[in-house]
């Protein structure tokens, strides 16, 4: 039974590093490939390389607030510590699922923290509200801190660069600059994001830490290369509208903002970070980034996720609990 | 792709729906446009020459308002930094929406200028022609409304019903010019009502080439 449970625990897992990597690799450097400063290819490479770098150097914090932050997985009964497991990543999974037939554009760490809640509360399991409160407000100013920081960025780097660097050293000097910010973009994202996919399989103690990051970050890889590829191309190709100054300032705000969070072990959404970051660069070029309604639709999937997450991850558990006999501790 | 949750992708596509929205709208005064130029029509046959240029009057303020709408739509897709995926043919689509109004508004302007009392075959194949473009201008009304919605399979059948109906305006067109050539008329009437016979086809002819947007948007949406 251990073994059956322990296999679907992976398997979820595996498949919410999927999504993300699927999802989210476009992120770093897909305004590099829109700018033409870098290929696809070269890009998927680099992302692979600094994503799985970042999760494997730095992915521990994060994974420890998700595995045995929220709820204190390592305390819990072994048995319940697994169901746990599997269900808050079944229930993350499931909401990514039906977000993306739905279309909606929720993110993978907001979704895994309301599932690990709502698991611990389906079992009266010690919930830290605390921490979840902490993680709430550096949701709302993921956003916030990397558009303030892309707007600064941008203000000082628009006006030195040309100023600083002579004319014929300025192509090759923004694309190093770009790929660069690009690198550390994925390098934070893999950091942060890796633990959305394992931090319940090291909550849990079903391996160790540095294995169970490197399997989420194999799986990333494995979303990147078999699904992320196109939206790199489509944001590179056809949406984002950047210029290499924008774009350079754009990654790297985002990249600071979320590097921060990841020290800290705060789960926070890289899409949001670089979604943010843009915004405050457009605001400098006076540009309209986006309409009312848009916003509204994002604010509203940011505030269902975890909720949702959550119901859906209590209401499994509890219907597991009427098939089961859980002890607690 | 269009199922993927990426952020980035996400707001290029809510971008995209809100173009569409916006061309709901323009679609609704270019309609109204057609409405205006068919009571036109209607009143032009009755001989009543007031409420014809009441209609026509009515055409060029739909027209004008179809323009702004326009404008704000070209500015939607040329402001943001993150942009529809499908913003060329976008574009195109939108500059292919307001001809509709604008051929409607030239259709009007020369039956303002027709004087004289036209034969009653003539009036009947203008009714005819009249009747045809509304029809269309229904049917591609319907069709965005659709592709608002995602009814993708409906908005490419609404469209195709488009086509039919420009290719019967083409045959009452042929009818049309035939019966002004054997009508026996002034000079300047002739001149002016084979003008009309042409930009009411030209009318249904923007509209299927708004339709043919429609089609290019939803099987890429597919």
């Amino acid at each position: 039974m251990d073994i059956l449970l322990i296999g679907l625990v992976l398997l979820m897992s595996v498949g919410v590093g999927w999504s993300i990597g699927a999802n989210d690799a476009a992120n770093s450097l897909g305004t590099a490939v829109g700018s033409k400063v870098i290929k696809l290819k070269q890009a998927i490479i680099l992302i692979v390389v600094f994503g799985f770098l970042g999760a494997y150097f730095q992915g521990s914090s994060v994974a420890h607030t998700i595995g045995k932050g929220i709820v204190p997985m390592d305390k819990l009964n072994k048995d319940a510590a697994l169901y746990l497991a599997l269900v808050a990543s079944f229930a993350a999974c499931a909401w990514v699922v039906l977000a993306t037939f739905w279309k909606m554009p929720i993110s993978t760490s907001h979704s895994i923290v309301g599932a690990v809640a709502g698991g611990g509360l389906a079992i009266n399991a010690p919930v830290n509200w605390k921490i979840i409160l902490d993680v709430f407000i550096c949701w709302i100013c993921t956003p916030l801190g990397a558009a303030i920081l892309g707007y600064i960025f941008y203000r000082i780097f628009k006006n030195i660069f040309y100023r600083i660097i002579p004319r014929k050293y300025i192509k090759i000097t923004m694309a190093t600059l770009i790929i660069v910010s690009g690198c550390y973009v994925a390098y934070t994202w893999g950091a942060n994001d890796v633990a959305n996919s394992i931090g319940v399989i090291t909550g849990a103690g079903i391996l160790s830490p540095k294995v169970s990051i490197a399997l989420g970050g194999l799986a990333i890889i494995l979303g990147i290369v078999t699904w992320g590829y196109k939206v790199i191309e489509t944001i590179g190709t056809e949406i984002a509208h950047l210029l290499p100054v924008m774009a350079f300032s754009a990654q790297l705000a985002s990249a600071v903002n979320v590097h921060v969070y990841t020290i800290f072990g705060i789960p926070v959404s890289t899409s949001h970070s670089i979604v943010g970051a843009i915004v405050g660069v457009g605001l400098v070029k006076g540009a309209k980034m986006l309409n009312l309604r848009i916003m509204k639709d994002i604010i509203f999937c940011w505030l269902a996720t975890p909720f949702v997450s959550g119901v859906i991850s209590f209401l499994v558990f509890k219907i597991i609990l009427s098939f089961v006999k859980l002890k607690l501790a | 792709m269009k199922e993927m949750r990426n952020i980035l992708s996400w707001m290029g596509m809510a971008a995209e729906e809100s173009i569409l929205k916006d061309s709901e709208k323009h679609v609704e005064e270019t309609y109204q446009s057609v409405v205006y130029f068919s009571d036109a029509v209607e009143a032009f046959i009755r001989g009543d020459v007031g409420a014809k240029t009441l209609a026509i009057e009515k055409v060029s303020e739909c027209e004008h308002k179809a323009d702004i709408l326009r404008s704000k739509m070209v500015d939607s897709l040329s402001e943001s930094l993150l942009l529809p995926p499908d913003r060329e043919d976008l574009m195109h689509f939108v500059k292919t929406l307001d001809k509709i109004a604008d051929w409607t508004l030239g259709a009007a302007r020369l039956l303002g200028f027709i004087e004289q009392k036209l034969p009653d075959d003539v009036l009947t194949n203008v009714s005819k022609a009249t009747d045809l473009i509304v029809a269309s201008v229904s049917k591609l009304k319907d069709g965005i409304i659709e592709i608002t919605k995602n009814d993708l399979k409906k908005a490419l059948s609404d469209a195709q019903d488009v086509g039919r109906l420009e290719h019967e305006a083409d045959e009452q067109k042929r009818i049309l010019i035939g019966v002004i050539i054997h009508a026996k008329l002034d000079p300047a009437t002739l001149l002016l009502s084979y003008q009309l016979a042409e930009y009411l086809e030209g009318v249904t002819d923007k509209i299927e080439d708004a339709a043919d947007f429609i089609k290019v948007i939803a099987i890429k949406a597919r």
